[in-house]
């Protein structure tokens, strides 16, 4: 079980290590309040948020061609953007994750 | 550990699965945001679903903190001699520390602080990590036994693999729900990210939820293998009060909370107003300062009340997790794909069954989990 931890520490780390080696590109502010995110729970900073860009009707909606159609976007490099949703979605919830382990381990409930 | 492994996994993939659908829905409407994909996927009348759901979402976030923090905090006490209870000890650090920060009306000075997550979860791994390793807790000969509480001290069952298929595992999907919970921000990804080709954003989300859940194996790994059928509901609870490495991490994780704690407790709060209806020109500062007064003394009387932190994530991600993960995104994809019309192609419309039976497995995790979690917290 040791050995197999062991590979698996090595092969998180190294997506780590790319994402903090890579260009690094500051995120502009106002624009990525994901960097404003609690790391667990995550916020609704999107839906609070008063800036709304309306630009479609839903007539209008089109199926974009996977993968060939771009869209003007926003200037978040992917290096970026995986840091910041790696660090929402790794929180403190993560500290309570053995506690459901052992629940499977456990006859607490009988059905 | 390896169905744990499994399950954590699977839910992962599905978490995922279901932020990459609200992106397209984004791709499809042009939607900004969460509440403005429904707006135009379903239909504006009843986009205060996701609303609502967002802010009782906030509700649990905030009680997980302010529980993780008498717990942190109470143990900080403990190692620099001070034998606070756990009650005085949140009753001080919300009085003290946590209103004046919820009374700040800017809140962008505190954003370099959120780092510091991230940061503090790193180092609780690695020193998770040393410790089980180390054998600093071994069963019987561990270093730090001798300071951890008989309850605490390690112990394991003896029903292993079997133990996925028991009900119980539906406590653990569930808190894995409200861990992967990022999807209210799955459009400010997709908007801001550079170039942003559907293919390219499944790139992005399948990479982070790759990262996250390798994490989430090892973290929980640590915990587990340590300390086996005694893992506490806030694992640093379990680690002695005189290992200093843990101590560094427990000071990391409640810094990291400090500042993050006025973060989410304002979407609550700006979650209640909006709910409320009341206009943003009308929210004065003292209309501001009273419903903080009331929000945050609400959430510590639950935290007084409820001690199990891993209660709050089960119960919350049983009932909003899922349906902010599952449910809402495959409603959306369905609309949307609807209101394309014969511009949908046949893969679209096939996929649309693939996403309600994904909702559908939602709503059944998201039942037994609600059931099982009530019934773990009575016995």
């Amino acid at each position: 079980m040791k050995a197999l931890l062991l590979c698996l520490i090595v092969a998180s780390c190294i997506p780590w290590t790319a994402i903090a080696f890579a260009p690094a590109r500051t995120m502009v502010p106002g624009t990525m309040p994901s960097t404003h995110i609690a790391s667990f729970p995550k916020l609704p900073l999107v839906m609070t948020s008063p800036v709304l860009r309306m630009s479609a009707t839903a007539a209008a909606m089109e199926e974009p061609s996977e993968g060939k159609e771009t869209s003007s976007g926003g200037d978040g490099t992917m290096s970026a953007l995986m840091f910041n949703l790696v660090k929402s979605i790794v929180g403190a919830g993560v500290l309570s994750l053995p506690a459901g382990k052992l629940l499977l381990d456990t006859k607490l409930c009988k059905y | 550990m390896i169905p744990a492994a499994f399950l954590i996994t699977g839910i992962g993939g599905l978490s995922a699965y279901g932020f990459s659908l609200i992106g397209r829905v984004c791709a499809f409407t042009k939607a900004n945001s969460y509440r403005e994909a429904w707006e135009k996927s379903i239909n504006k009348e009843t986009s205060i679903i996701p609303a609502a759901s967002c802010t009782f979402k906030t509700v649990c976030a905030t009680l997980a903190y302010s529980m993780i923090l008498a717990d942190t905090f109470k143990a900080i006490f403990a190692t620099v001699g001070f034998n606070i209870s756990r009650s005085n000890t949140l009753l001080g650090i919300t009085s003290v520390v946590l209103l004046p920060l919820c009374l700040l009306k800017n809140l962008s000075s505190l954003a370099p602080f959120s780092l510091l997550g991230i940061v503090g979860m790193i180092y609780t791994a690695f020193a998770m990590g040393v410790r089980y390793f180390g054998g600093g807790y071994a069963a019987s000969a561990g270093a730090f036994l001798p300071d951890v509480a008989a309850s605490l001290q390690p112990a394991f069952g003896t029903i292993g693999a079997a133990g996925v298929f028991s009900p119980n595992a539906f406590i653990l999907v569930c808190m894995l729900s409200t861990a992967y919970m990022s999807h209210f921000n799955a459009p400010k990804f997709y908007n801001e990210l550079k170039d942003n080709t559907i293919e390219r954003f499944n790139i992005l989300v399948g990479s982070s939820f790759a990262i996250s859940i390798a994490t989430f194996i090892l973290m929980t790994a640590f915990g587990f293998l340590t300390f086996g059928s005694s893992s506490s509901g806030l694992i640093l609870n379990n680690y002695s009060n005189k290992d200093t490495m843990i101590g560094f991490s427990r000071v990391a994780v409640a810094i990291s909370l400090v500042f993050s704690y006025p973060l989410a407790f304002a979407g609550f709060r700006d979650g209640v107003l909006d709910l409320a209806k009341v206009p943003v020109e009308k929210r004065s500062n003292g209309l501001l300062n009273k419903v903080t007064v009331v929000c945050l003394s609400l959430i510590t009387g639950l935290a007084l009340a409820v001690k199990d932190v891993s209660f709050v994530l089960s119960f919350g991600g049983a009932t909003l997790g899922n349906a902010l993960i599952y449910v809402y995104p495959a409603l959306m994809f369905r609309g949307a794909v609807k209101k394309m019309g014969d511009k949908a192609s046949p893969g679209l419309k096939k996929e649309v069954k693939l996403a309600m039976a994904n909702a559908c497995l939602g709503v059944g995790m998201g039942l037994v989990g609600a059931k099982m979690a009530l019934k773990s917290l009575a016995l």
